[in-house]
Parts: C-alpha cells; sequence; structure tokens
C-alpha cells in the first residue's frame, strides 16, 4: 500500500481560501439549520418568557391561564399578592374545611388592585363562581414604579411572542427548545429549590395555585418599614378591584390581612392592622361584620422564610387558623350561597 | 478582550486575513502578531501594557545577561526571579497577606497596621510571568539560548491566544516557531476550526450554562445537602468547561496562524487516580510546577517523607497560584494530601491487587470534586454552612431538574471524549465530512441557544 503523501503547506491567500473551503460545509449546515427553525417558528410560533422578572412572568403567565381554566365551582378562591401565593397550604386548608375545593390566583404585590382584579374578572367571566373569594396580602403595597410597569406588562402577555425579526424568531425556537432539558435557573433561591420556570410552574399548577418560598427560615432580622402603608397608585386602583368584587357579590368575598413580622412591637402592628382593614373594607365595599376572625396578626421571625412570607411552620399556623375561620363563617353564612345569575 | 465577545470576533478575522497576507514575511508577521497581542491585552486595561512590556524587558535583559556574561548569569536569573515574584506579590499576593497578618493581630488585641493596597489585578498576570520565568529560568539552566530578536522575545511573551489565560508554554517549544515561516496544510485548518468550535461549545454550553446552576447551589444560606452535591458537581463541570474550552480556542486560533500550541487538558475526569488527574488537568501548570518547584524542592530524591512535604509544598504553592485566598490554599493543601495518600498506596500495593476500575474512578472523582467544593466555596462561613446543609437530604423539583440538566451537559462531551480515547483527539475533527459537519453544526446551534447565560469573562482570567 502506497503511503499517505504529507499534507501540502500552503501559506498566503491560498491559506485564506484553503480556511473558507474547510468552513463552507459547517457554514452552510448552520444556515440550513437556521432557516429550518425559522420556517418551524413561523408555522407554530412559541412564546419566550423576558430575561429580566422571569420569576414575576412566571407567576403571572401561569395564573392567567389558571383563571381560565380551574373548575368555575371551585368553593374558596383567593387572588391578591405574593403573601397569599405562599403563606397559604391548599391541602391542609381543603382539609379544614371537610374537602372544599380550594384554588389560588395571587399573584405579586406589583400586580396591585388593577392586576388582582384582572385576574378576578378572568375567573368570572367563564362562570366562575365561588363560596369565598379571599382577597389575601399584605397591609403594605409596594413601591410603585418601573417594576410595577413592568409587571402591567406581563399581564398584558407574560409569555410574549418574539418580535418578527429574523434573528429573534430564530433563537425563540432554539431557546425554547434547549429549556426544557437545560433550564435556566430562576434568581437565587428560588433557581435552587425550584429549578427553572418550567418546574416551578409545574409546582404551582400541582399545588392549586400556592407556592413555598425556598428559604426555611429568616436569617437576618426583619428590616424596619412602615407598619402599614398602601401608596397613591394602589389606592387609585381599588375602585378596580371593587368593581370585580361587586361583580361577584360582596357576601361572598372576606379580606385576609396577611400576619406581619416582630419588626414593631405589637401595638403598633396590631393598630396598623386595623387600620388597613378599615381603610380596605371601605375601599372594596366590603361589610367588615363578616371579617373572618382568629386570624394571626404577628408572628414571631421563627415562623418567616423572608420579609413577608412564611415558611412551613408559619404556613401551617395560618392556615389552620384559616380553615377555622372560614367553618366559622360557613356556619353562620351558610354555603352554598344561591347564585342569581344561575 | 475576550474570546466570547463582539470584539474578538471582529479582532480575530482580521488579524487572520491581514496575518496570511503577508504571506512569507516573517518579521512583518511578527510585528502584526505583537501589535494584535498589545491590542488584545490593551482592550481590557491599556494601563497594564505598561505593566507587560516591562515583564518582558527585564526577562530579555535578564537572559541576554546570561548569554553574554554567563559569570553572572545568577545575578540575572535572581533579577528575573525577583521581578517577577514581586510583581506578582504586589498587584496579587499584598492584600491577601496584609489582610491575614491584620486579623491575626487583631485576634492578639494588637491594632492592625499594614495598609491594603487595593490594586487591580492584570488579568492573565500569573499566566505570562510564569511563562517569562520559565524562560529565565531555561536560559540559566542552558535548556534554551537566550533571544537576541527583541520583537520575537515580546510577541512569545504576549501571543494573544495564550496570552491571559495559558497554556504556559515553554520557550523551547514556542520560540522556534517564531523563528521559522508558518505555514498551514488544509488538515491544520480542519482541526483549528474543530478546536475552536469545540473550544467554544465547552465554554458556553458545558460551562457557562453549569455555571449558573453551581451559582444557584454555592449560598451561605444553603440548607439543603442535594444543592450541595449537585452544585458541586455543576461547578466541576463549569471549571471543565470554562477553562478547557478556553484552552481548546487558544491552540485552535494559533493553529489557524500556523502555530502549535501544547494540550492543556486531556480528558481529566476520566483519571483513575488523583497522580493521573494532575497529568491531564492544566498540564501546562502541573508541568510548570514540576519542573520548576517540586524538582527543585528535591522531588523524590530525598527520601519517602520529604518526598510527600515537597508534594504537599508543590500543590499548597499551586493552589495558591490559582488566588490569594484560603480557600485556594485549603484546595491545594487537599491535593497535596491526596497525592501523598496515594504515594503511600502505590507503593504498598502491587499492581494486581489495586482497586477495580470503576470503583478507582468513582474515588478519584469524588475526591476531585471534594476539592472543587473548596473551590468554589469562596468563605469560611459559606464552607462551614454548605457542609452543615448536607445532613437534610431533602430532594425538591429543581433537584431533578439539575439532575437531569448535568446528564445532558455530561453526555456529549463524554461522548467526544470516549471516542478521542480510542481513536484520538482529533476523531471528530478528522471525520468524514457530513459526521464533522453534524457535530460542528450540532453544536454551533446549542450555543446559539443558550445564549442568554454566556459569561463574557473565563475563570481563569482572575488568575
Amino acid at each position: 500500500m502506497p503511503a499517505a503523501a504529507p499534507p501540502t503547506p500552503i501559506a498566503g491567500v491560498a491559506a485564506l481560501l484553503a480556511l473558507a473551503r474547510a468552513a463552507l460545509p459547517t457554514g452552510l449546515a448552520v444556515l440550513l439549520a437556521f432557516a429550518a427553525a425559522d420556517l418551524w417558528q413561523m408555522l407554530d410560533p412559541i412564546s419566550v418568557l423576558p430575561a429580566s422578572g422571569r420569576l414575576e412572568a412566571a407567576i403571572v403567565g401561569a395564573q392567567l391561564d389558571r383563571a381560565r381554566t380551574i373548575p368555575a365551582d371551585t368553593d374558596v378562591v383567593t387572588i391578591g399578592d405574593s403573601a397569599g401565593l405562599i403563606n397559604i397550604d391548599p391541602g391542609a386548608l381543603r382539609a379544614g374545611l371537610d374537602g372544599a375545593s380550594v384554588e389560588g390566583l395571587n399573584t405579586v404585590g406589583f400586580a396591585g388592585p388593577h392586576g388582582h382584579a384582572r385576574m378576578l374578572n378572568d375567573f368570572l367571566a367563564r362562570g366562575g363562581r365561588p363560596q369565598r373569594l379571599l382577597v389575601a396580602m399584605r397591609n403594605l403595597s409596594p413601591p410603585s414604579g418601573a417594576s410595577a410597569r413592568q409587571v402591567e406588562r406581563l399581564f398584558v402577555s407574560p409569555r410574549a411572542l418574539p418580535p418578527p425579526r429574523l434573528l429573534p424568531r430564530i433563537r425563540a425556537r432554539l431557546q425554547g427548545g434547549a429549556e426544557t432539558l437545560l433550564y435556566l435557573p430562576l434568581p437565587g433561591a428560588w433557581g435552587d429549590y425550584y429549578g427553572g420556570v418550567e418546574q416551578y410552574d409545574a409546582f404551582l399548577r400541582e399545588r392549586h395555585g400556592f407556592v413555598h418560598d425556598p428559604v426555611p427560615a429568616r436569617a437576618t432580622p426583619f428590616p424596619v418599614v412602615p407598619p402599614f402603608g398602601l401608596n397613591d397608585t394602589f389606592r387609585a386602583e381599588l375602585p378596580e378591584l371593587a368593581a370585580a368584587i361587586a361583580a361577584l357579590g360582596a357576601d361572598r368575598v372576606r379580606l385576609v390581612l396577611m400576619p406581619e413580622n416582630d419588626a414593631w412591637d405589637a401595638e403598633t402592628t396590631a393598630a396598623g392592622h386595623a387600620a388597613a382593614l378599615r381603610e380596605l373594607h371601605t375601599a372594596l365595599g366590603l361589610d367588615a361584620a363578616r371579617q373572618l376572625d382568629g386570624l394571626p396578626i404577628r408572628l414571631g421571625p421563627e415562623s418567616f422564610a423572608s420579609f413577608g412570607h412564611l415558611n412551613a411552620a408559619g404556613r401551617a399556623q395560618l392556615t389552620a387558623a384559616l380553615a377555622a375561620a372560614l367553618r366559622r363563617d360557613r356556619a353562620r353564612y351558610p354555603w352554598p350561597i344561591a347564585d342569581l345569575q344561575g | 478582550m475576550s474570546f466570547v465577545s463582539l470584539a474578538f470576533a471582529v479582532f480575530f478575522p482580521v488579524v487572520l486575513v491581514l496575518y496570511h497576507l503577508l504571506g512569507a514575511r516573517l518579521r512583518a508577521q511578527n510585528a502584526l502578531l505583537l501589535a494584535a497581542s498589545y491590542l488584545f491585552y490593551g482592550w481590557w486595561d491599556w494601563r497594564f501594557l505598561g505593566l507587560l512590556l516591562f515583564t518582558s524587558l527585564v526577562d530579555y535583559a535578564a537572559a541576554r545577561l546570561m548569554a553574554e556574561r554567563p559569570a553572572r548569569r545568577g545575578v540575572a536569573l535572581a533579577v528575573s526571579l525577583s521581578m517577577n515574584l514581586g510583581v506578582l506579590f504586589a498587584f496579587k499576593y499584598f492584600d491577601f497577606f496584609a489582610d491575614s497578618l491584620n486579623a491575626l493581630l487583631a485576634q492578639f488585641g494588637a491594632t492592625p497596621s499594614f495598609t491594603l493596597l487595593h490594586v487591580i489585578l492584570p488579568v492573565g498576570i500569573s499566566f505570562y510571568t510564569f511563562q517569562s520565568m520559565a524562560y529565565t529560568i531555561d536560559v540559566y539552566r542552558g535548556v534554551v539560548a537566550a533571544e537576541r530578536d527583541l520583537p520575537r522575545f515580546l510577541t512569545y511573551v504576549a501571543f494573544f491566544p495564550q496570552l491571559v489565560a495559558g497554556p504556559i508554554e515553554r520557550a523551547r517549544h514556542m520560540l522556534p516557531q517564531f523563528a521559522r515561516p508558518r505555514h498551514v496544510t488544509l488538515d491544520g485548518l480542519r482541526r483549528g476550526l474543530w478546536l475552536i468550535v469545540w473550544g467554544y461549545y465547552l465554554k458556553i454550553v458545558l460551562g457557562d450554562v453549569s455555571g449558573a446552576y453551581a451559582d444557584a447551589a454555592f449560598r451561605v444560606d444553603q440548607t439543603f445537602g442535594w444543592s450541595v452535591i449537585l452544585g458541586t458537581v455543576a461547578f466541576g463541570l463549569q471549571i471543565y468547561g470554562d477553562f478547557s474550552g478556553y484552552s481548546a480556542i487558544a491552540k485552535g486560533t494559533a493553529a489557524l496562524l500556523g502555530f502549535e500550541l501544547m494540550w492543556n487538558f486531556d480528558r481529566p475526569y476520566w483519571s483513575l487516580d488523583v497522580r493521573e488527574f494532575w497529568q491531564r488537568w492544566h498540564i501546562s501548570l502541573s508541568t510548570w510546577l514540576r519542573d520548576y518547584l517540586y524538582i527543585p524542592l528535591g522531588g523524590n530524591r530525598r527520601g519517602r517523607l520529604r518526598t510527600m512535604l515537597n508534594l504537599f509544598l508543590t500543590m499548597v504553592l499551586g493552589g495558591l497560584w490559582h488566588g490569594a485566598a484560603w480557600n485556594f490554599v485549603l484546595w491545594g493543601a487537599w491535593h497535596g494530601a491526596l497525592l501523598g495518600v496515594h504515594r503511600v498506596y502505590d507503593a504498598a500495593l502491587p499492581a494486581q491487587r489495586r482497586l477495580p476500575v470503576p470503583l478507582a474512578w468513582a474515588l478519584t472523582t469524588l475526591a476531585v470534586f471534594i476539592g472543587w467544593f473548596f473551590f468554589r466555596a469562596r468563605s469560611w462561613p459559606m464552607i462551614t454552612g454548605m457542609t452543615a446543609a448536607l445532613g437534610n437530604l431533602t430532594w425538591t423539583p429543581g433537584h431533578g431538574a439539575l439532575l437531569v440538566a448535568l446528564a445532558v451537559l455530561i453526555a456529549p462531551v463524554a461522548l467526544v471524549e470516549w471516542l478521542q480515547a480510542r481513536r484520538g483527539a482529533w476523531v471528530v475533527a478528522d471525520a468524514p465530512v457530513p459526521v464533522r459537519v453534524l457535530w460542528e453544526a450540532a453544536a454551533l446551534l446549542v450555543m446559539v441557544a443558550v445564549m442568554d447565560r454566556v459569561r463574557a469573562e473565563f475563570i481563569y482570567f482572575q488568575f
């Protein structure tokens, strides 16, 4: 067998031409694959989550979808901020209410009354008539500003289709395919506990619209913030939520203010809590006489995962109190309520 | 300038075209490479170009002095070593030692008295000073002749493909390549292209994707044991992907210019003992430490105990080379101890009584990844907090997803390396065109798919 000829050394322009020749097949293959990905995306477009605010987008997107898909005859439905999303154990609440169905539609504080109303309206629009609607939230409104506007956009389209330019279209298709296996972790401890958006979404749906804060216990002292405060943006949006509540019937709605941490003394916290109850009942057109009783106003740091989120122990404590309060409430104002529209 | 930047995507093709258009004009090509290398380095921070030039000039002069005044060889070497180690100490280690001494003094109630310099660490300083030092030591030992051509020497020190993160090349391998006309071959170009594609895949897919998982797991307040375990695996993949990816890109870009750089990695995670690991991991550093530190300390020539002490000291200093922090010292000490234990084991048991291959691999991998834990956990609270978390083996939704992701990341790399072990390093580059194109195109498409996690920085830039 003849020996193979040694490779011919090349230099100058010939080297550049040889380089182009070596790179050409792969380059063409990649262009072909891009064209195929683009065609696929045009025929069957997939959406992408924004790079920033992924966690918020995942929550809002999943809950918007659930508002349109959970059973219309669910007994207890919650709306409100992330404290309501995290601080209630749906399984324990269901067990405490003798098997009543429970579904959460809470999102994030930045959504504000406008976002909460949007969630409720979506549910009502498809015939949702819960026996009890719990407006579950903290007695503080988050600062209005850029983040609020960002979440506002998420309500319009949390999983936006990529812009119609060529490269984003191709990237969306490839990125969507990769994320199923190589998930992009959610921020911080959330990414560690849940993984990516898909795992978080699955957990939220499996838990009837509720999740856990991944931090088991608060490690540092709580920052001192005002014990009660609603900002002007929040107040301005309350009539919108009041209108949605009125459409359901205010007699079915209960306000559940989440327990606060012990950054303040008991007296200050209680005063803030009472002030929030008064203002919110009035603004939302709710009957203060129907306020659930026996709910904890203040819990120690051992019950908290983060500033406004309870850990497993706190969640169990609050849920047990909430179930007991709803049982008493049901005894006074029995279910089912005759539905005039039905 | 990072390999993962738009600037490099413009810079390299321009340099490549100009370089080859210069044809056989060797001096002009070297001048172009020198200018390009200084631009490459200055892109990060032009102020440190002066430092690079200064250390290069001192080492050039020291070597010339050794050649022309053999009687003053010792003085010239001392000047070179003092300058290189002095620069390293000032920029990299002064604050670490001063801070540690201040903390020690405070423990005894004394007032901390060392003022910290807070200087920026010049990127790649450990790499180019070690390369330059190796040159003067080799000239002193008579292993290599002192270079007369100053531009050629400056280009050798600053050669941009390997300037900021190695491989730490030896003068006897690289200097002759700057002295003779460089030609490329079609095979060489194809191999260079493959190395570049594979290097970027390792960096962007294996390194950066795993890096996001490691970042999520390495937290002071970590409470889940499985996050510690899987996070450490993720970091082991990140650092391998990041650094071996850099080395592959460096070797590939150099190949397109007609240069041959050494292999810096040789499938290290297939090692069956720790000694073998160090023959496969960051080969240019481990051989540097062997030739310029371990052997001068006495190597294995002064009895078993001294050998083990030499190994330990070499690895501790190797750990410190990676960074001025105690966790790197701990990492080096861990590997020094492992090498010592392996040496005892190796001497005590004949080959036929060694551990079965799967067990040897598992134990070696476990030991190496325990080392990565110390490497990545950059503070004492993180080390203790995450170690304590190992007591809680609660399985969360994220752990299942992470396990799948790690398997998906490992599989293609393991396949390529398995093929390389059986058929040689160029198994993909030399494969029939359809096979090679399929591999390269798939790698490029996955890179585009995970582009949102790309980090321009390489871990080893900071060393």
